[in-house]
This record gives C-alpha cells, sequence and structure tokens, in this order.
C-alpha cells in the first residue's frame, strides 16, 4: 500500500481553478462516495478549503490511484484534463506525509500561522473516518499529523500575533480593554470601512454601537444594521464620552475630533481609557490626541506598521516550526522502519519454523522406534539449531535499524530470506516505483 | 526540605522567564506545576517553624516574605491566568527563600520576644502587605510600560507579554486594597502586642516609626482618590511606585 497525494492550492493555482474544484463541507459525504466510484483508491480524505482542495489516499497501486484522481477532479470540475495537469501536485510517501504535517501545523497556509486550517483538516479526516472511506493507513498518518501541529501550537509562538489590520486593531483594543464584551463602538461617518470595523469587533463581543453620520439617514440605515442607535453627529463630545472604542472615517476634508473634545470626553469618563482607529484619509482625528494619558490613537499607517513587525516575528517562528516538522519526520520514519522491519523478521522465523516442522515430520516418521522421549530430544534440538542460526542475523538487523537503514538493505534482506515485501505494507513512508508527477 | 523548595521555585523561576520571553507554552506547565508543589512544601514548613515557636531570625523574615509573594502571586494566577507578574514574583521569592535557606542566620538572630500569636500574626500580615505592596509595584510598573508600548505604535517586546491595561489596573487597585487591609491589621495587632508586652501602644522610637507613617498614609490617600477623583492608569501607576520605596526603608528602619 502506498500513500498519495494530488490536490491544487493557493501556492500554484489561480483561485478561479479552485473555485471549480471546491467541495462544500456539507456535501462532503457524497462527493467521497462519488470518488470511491474510480478505481484504484482504498483509502480516501478529501480536504477542501478555499485555498486548497486536495486528495490523500492509500493505494496500492499509485499509476492507477493517480488516474483515478485526476479524472475524479476533471469531471467534477469540469475541467480539461491539460488544465488540471498543469496545476495539480503529487507527492508520494514521505513527501505526501510532510505536506500534510506542514498543512496541519499552518506552514503552507496564504497566511502563516493562521488557526482555521488544523480544524478543517479534523473536519475532513473525521468525515472520511465515519464513513469508512479512511482505513488504518491515513488514520495512523492524519493522527500524528494532529499531533505535529499541536506541538507546533504549542512549542512555537507561530499564531501568536495578528497580520492583518482588522485582526490588529482588535488585538490592540484586546492589550487596552481586557476583552470587548460589553464594550461601546463609536463609529464616525457611516462608510462601507467603518461598518466592516463595526461588524468585527461586534464578532468579538462588543455589544452597543453608536453611529453618528453628517447624514442623519445614513446613520439611522447603518445602526439598524448593526442593531445600534444612530446618534447626532453636533454632540460628538458626548457621544464619545460613553464610547470606549472610536472608529473615525468621515470624508470630512479637516480634522474633526480635537485634543479638546477627547480630553472634555475623558473627563465624564472620569479617565478611563479610549481608543481611537483613524481610517479617514484625511485624516479625522487630531494626532496630538495620542499625547494624552490614557487615550490611544492609531491611523492607517499605524496598524499597518503593526502588521508589518508581527509578520517578521511569524516568519521566525515558522522556521522554528518547520524544524519540528522535520524532526517529527525522521521520527515517525524511524518508528515504521521498526515496525516494518519487526514485522520481516517475524515472518523471517515463521518461514524458518514451517521449514523446520515438516522436516522434522518426515524424520521422526521414519524413526518409529524411537522412544518419546528421545523424539523430544530430536525436537529441541531442532528448534536450538534454528534459533541459533537466526541470533546472529536478527541482532544484526535490529542494530542496523537503529541507524538508518536505506531501502537498498531492505530489498536484500528480503531477498536473502524469500521475504518479498511484507515490511512495505504498512510502511507509508514508501515511495514506491515513483510514477512521474504529471 | 529546604534545598528542595528552593530547587523547584529555581525551576519555576527558569519556566516562567523561558515562558515570559520566549511566549512559547513548553515550560507552561512545569512552571506553575513546581511553583504549587514548591509553595505547599514552603508553607509547610514555616508553619512548622510558627508553631513549634523556634525564634525567628532574619532569615525567617526573607523567607516569610517570599511565601507571601508567592501567595499572591498564586492567587492572583488563578484569578487571570496570567503569567507575567509571575516572571518578577517567582524570582523575587526564589531569591528571598533562596537567600534565607543559605544563611538562615543571617543579619542577626532574631528577637527573643518573637513569640505569641499577636506578634506572629503582626509579623504575618506586614509581610503579607509587603508582598502585596511588591507586586502593586510591579504591575504598577507594567501599566507605564504597556501603556508606552501602546502609545509608541511600534510593537516593542512587552506589548504581547504583558497583560492587558485593563486587567492590570484591576490587578493594581486590588493589590492596593489588600496590602492597605493587611497592613492596617498588621499595626493594629502590633501595637496590641506592645501594650501587652511594654504596657504601651506605642514604643518604637520614630525612626522606625515614621516611614510606617508614611507608608500607611500614602497608600492611603492613593485608596481614597483611587475611589473619589477616578484616579486611573498612569497617575496611580508613579504614585505607587513612589510608595513603594517607603516600603523598602520602613521595612530595613523597622526589622
Amino acid at each position: 500500500m502506498f500513500l498519495l497525494l494530488a490536490g491544487v492550492s493557493h501556492q500554484r493555482t489561480s483561485l478561479e481553478l479552485r473555485e471549480k474544484l471546491y467541495f462544500a463541507p456539507e456535501r462532503l459525504q457524497e462527493t467521497l462516495g462519488r470518488l470511491s466510484l474510480y478505481n484504484g483508491l482504498d483509502e480516501k480524505v478529501i480536504l477542501s478549503t478555499c485555498n486548497r482542495v486536495e486528495i490523500y489516499s492509500a493505494t496500492a497501486n499509485q499509476e492507477e490511484g493517480v488516474g483515478a484522481i485526476k479524472s475524479f477532479l476533471c469531471e467534477s470540475g469540469h475541467i480539461r484534463a491539460e488544465e488540471l495537469t498543469q496545476h495539480l501536485y503529487i507527492c508520494h510517501g514521505e513527501d505526501v506525509l510532510r505536506h500534510l504535517f506542514l498543512v496541519a501545523s499552518s506552514l503552507d497556509s496564504m497566511v502563516i500561522g493562521e488557526p482555521q486550517i488544523l480544524g478543517q483538516v479534523k473536519d475532513a479526516f473525521r468525515m472520511a473516518r465515519e464513513t469508512g472511506h479512511a482505513g488504518k493507513m491515513l488514520t495512523d498518518v492524519f493522527s500524528r499529523a494532529f499531533r505535529v501541529a499541536k506541538k507546533v501550537r504549542e512549542e512555537t509562538a507561530l499564531g501568536e500575533n495578528s497580520v492583518s489590520v482588522s485582526s490588529v486593531a482588535v488585538d490592540l483594543a484586546k492589550k487596552i480593554f481586557g476583552s470587548l464584551e460589553g464594550r461601546t463602538v463609536l463609529l464616525l461617518g457611516a462608510g462601507e470601512m467603518s461598518e466592516l470595523a463595526a461588524r468585527h469587533l461586534i464578532t468579538h463581543g462588543a455589544r452597543q454601537v453608536l453611529v453618528a453620520n453628517r447624514t442623519l439617514s445614513r446613520a439611522q440605515t447603518l445602526a439598524n444594521e448593526l442593531g445600534g442607535r444612530a446618534v447626532s453627529f453636533d454632540n460628538i463630545t458626548r457621544e464619545m464620552a460613553a464610547a470606549d472604542i472610536v472608529i473615525a472615517s468621515t470624508g470630512a476634508p479637516h480634522i474633526v475630533v480635537t485634543k479638546e473634545i477627547v480630553r472634555a470626553a475623558l473627563e465624564v469618563r472620569r479617565d478611563a481609557p479610549i481608543f481611537l482607529i483613524d481610517i479617514a484619509v484625511p485624516r479625522d482625528v487630531d494626532p496630538a490626541v495620542n499625547d494624552i494619558e490614557n487615550v490611544f490613537l492609531y491611523d492607517m499607517d499605524d496598524l499597518q506598521t503593526v502588521v508589518a513587525a508581527n509578520l517578521q516575528g511569524r516568519e521566525k517562528e515558522a522556521e522554528q516550526a518547520r524544524k519540528i516538522v522535520e524532526v517529527e519526520l525522521e521520527n515517525y520514519s524511524r518508528r515504521m522502519q521498526m515496525e516494518g522491519l519487526s514485522q520481516t523478521l517475524v515472518t523471517i522465523r515463521m518461514n524458518v519454523d514451517a521449514l523446520r516442522r515438516s522436516e522434522l515430520e518426515r524424520t521422526l516418521a521414519r524413526l518409529g522406534h524411537l522412544e518419546e522421549k528421545d523424539r523430544k530430544a530430536i525436537e529441541a534440538m531442532t528448534q536450538a539449531i534454528v534459533n541459533k542460526v537466526l541470533h546472529g542475523p536478527t541482532s544484526v538487523l535490529r542494530a542496523l535499524a537503529e541507524d538508518e537503514m536505506d531501502q537498498e538493505s531492505i530489498d536484500l534482506v528480503h531477498r536473502l530470506f524469500g521475504v518479498g515485501g511484507m515490511g512495505d505494507d504498512i510502511n507509508p513512508m514508501n515511495r514506491g516505483n515513483d510514477v512521474s508527477p504529471s | 526540605m529546604v534545598v528542595v523548595v528552593v530547587g523547584l521555585y529555581l525551576i519555576s523561576t527558569i519556566a516562567h522567564l523561558y515562558s515570559l520571553f520566549t511566549q512559547r507554552r513548553t515550560l507552561y506547565n512545569l512552571g506553575i506545576g513546581t511553583l504549587l508543589l514548591g509553595f505547599a512544601l514552603h508553607s509547610v514548613k514555616l508553619g512548622s517553624v510558627f508553631l513549634s515557636g523556634v525564634e525567628l531570625g532574619w532569615g525567617r523574615w526573607l523567607s516569610t516574605l517570599g511565601w507571601a509573594i508567592l501567595f499572591l502571586y498564586v492567587l492572583v494566577y488563578f484569578r487571570y491566568r496570567d503569567i507575567a507578574l509571575g516572571g518578577f514574583a517567582v524570582p523575587a521569592g526564589f531569591l528571598f527563600e533562596g537567600y534565607a535557606s543559605a544563611f538562615p542566620g543571617a543579619w542577626g538572630a532574631g528577637s527573643p520576644e518573637v513569640q505569641g500569636y499577636l506578634l506572629a500574626g503582626h509579623a504575618v500580615l506586614a509581610m503579607l502587605s509587603a508582598g502585596a505592596f511588591f507586586l502593586l509595584f510591579v504591575a504598577a510598573w507594567m501599566y507605564i510600560v504597556q501603556s508606552r508600548e501602546l502609545k509608541s505604535k511600534r510593537p516593542g517586546i512587552w506589548l504581547q507579554r504583558l497583560p492587558s491595561l485593563d486587567v492590570l489596573d484591576d490587578l493594581n487597585h486590588k493589590t492596593l486594597y489588600f496590602g492597605f487591609t493587611f497592613l492596617t491589621t498588621s499595626l493594629l495587632l502590633g501595637s496590641m502586642w506592645a501594650k501587652s508586652t511594654h504596657g504601651t501602644y506605642w514604643s518604637l522610637d520614630p525612626a522606625k516609626t515614621l516611614p510606617l507613617v508614611v507608608v500607611w498614609f500614602g497608600y492611603g490617600i492613593l485608596l481614597v482618590c483611587r475611589a473619589t477623583r477616578s484616579w486611573k492608569g498612569v497617575r496611580s501607576a508613579v504614585f505607587s511606585i513612589v510608595a513603594f520605596l517607603a516600603v523598602v526603608f520602613a521595612m530595613v528602619g523597622h526589622l
């Protein structure tokens, strides 16, 4: 049995093609069923997210497996084989493991370290497992990938810092207010940007939204949509006193929020901190507002600076994470090799023992005059010979396996003892005969 | 057992500092686990010392101070689930307990009068208040640093590592409240003990008592201002840091 992976992802494929191949999660069960109609795939897991569509499988015949996946994808996405071939990547054996480990640890994501992917991989695997499409080999491989992902999360700070403007804004708000639970947001200007920002804050727990706009009707509409309240633009000092977070995005050509306004609001708030986010160009808030104690002002550039710094930090952690993946890959390969070897040793012993029995029976049949005691002695002797003959090779093999053992030596052992490829059956590291990747 | 406690605190110190600075969770549980175990053994040790009524030297008081700091930090940890404060509290606890264990008789033997529950209560509460003021000092400093980080708009090494301003302000308030309560109770017990042994409520010389009075009034004023004049954030933090210097003077002068 060989591990096989074929798929497309954001690394090499346009969104246009990925859209065509995308399988909706609610129809995954049916999709797996449809994939089973193609011959050659013994086990399969379909991972389908907006950034990737990948089919992990265990197959006895790699060429047939690749063919099955290709025709399945072409027919599902209504695309030509040449177009698919151009974008499809195919891996075997150890490379499948490496890829899966990287994907599950969010190291192959468009935004490295984003937290959703592990859940998506888990869901994909669970679906395949529950519907009987994932057997022993894929179960083993995926469980391993989940452990590696957990290790990466625990031992690196890969996902710690946000790398988008809106999540950085939420992070900063949390660094000021602890949590956004029950906080009040004031929108100055009812544009699309402020609506987006407000929605983001609401999903993170912000409760009350106040909308102030020059045209009240627009404020009213947006307030209704957000479940908030429209307020007059003329009295923003009073409204600001109630607001923990202020998002300014008016189209005004001049400064709207002055130092005096903020000072007055702060007085009413009894110095409770205010977080101002100025996403307007030209700016709405006087930059000097940031000099007031307990007031924190960020404009678009400031947020971008934080994003850039966080991205840099994330790249450093990703390096560490990739090292963990390589080490885990090696450990896994070592374990698989040991398991394969003990399987081989058991087979050798069984073969030799079968030989011993048949020879023993033949000999004893001709020596009918022997007493029970003598028969026992002869049997013990054959057993002892077998044990002694096998002892040497066995211990040498075990010692060899402690170090890396290449495929050639493994093949040689199999040929010497006439046990063709027993260990290969359970070794997902095995690449088999490489099928050319396209 | 002494060595075990110090050893556990050392491991916890390393784990706390590692977790704080790398932001990785590898040693997080180890840091908390060794701290709790060490703290439990430390408590047993101190308890037996107090119950047996052996003479208490300076070393013992340092050990009690370390215990008080860690006790309060453990409470803070279970309330906020944040180890940033531990990055300072645990090393402090380790140093105090380590010094106390290395030089148990350092700075002369304790006064032979140290006996009786009044005096023991007075002393333990005094150490708890000192511990609370120490945590207040650290949290106040953290508040100022975090506030500067947020204002600078360039995330430095502290932004992610320190708790939110909201948590820090809450921490400032709670440590101030408890520290002041402990201190007041400790002073009451102290003067009751003085009355019972010396016949007067206040027998110490002014050099020893003046800093105490300053400390008590200082934190008292801060507490009142926070409640009535909404002294939030940086102003309150700066005040706490200055007040802590008075605590150090008072402790050195008093014992």
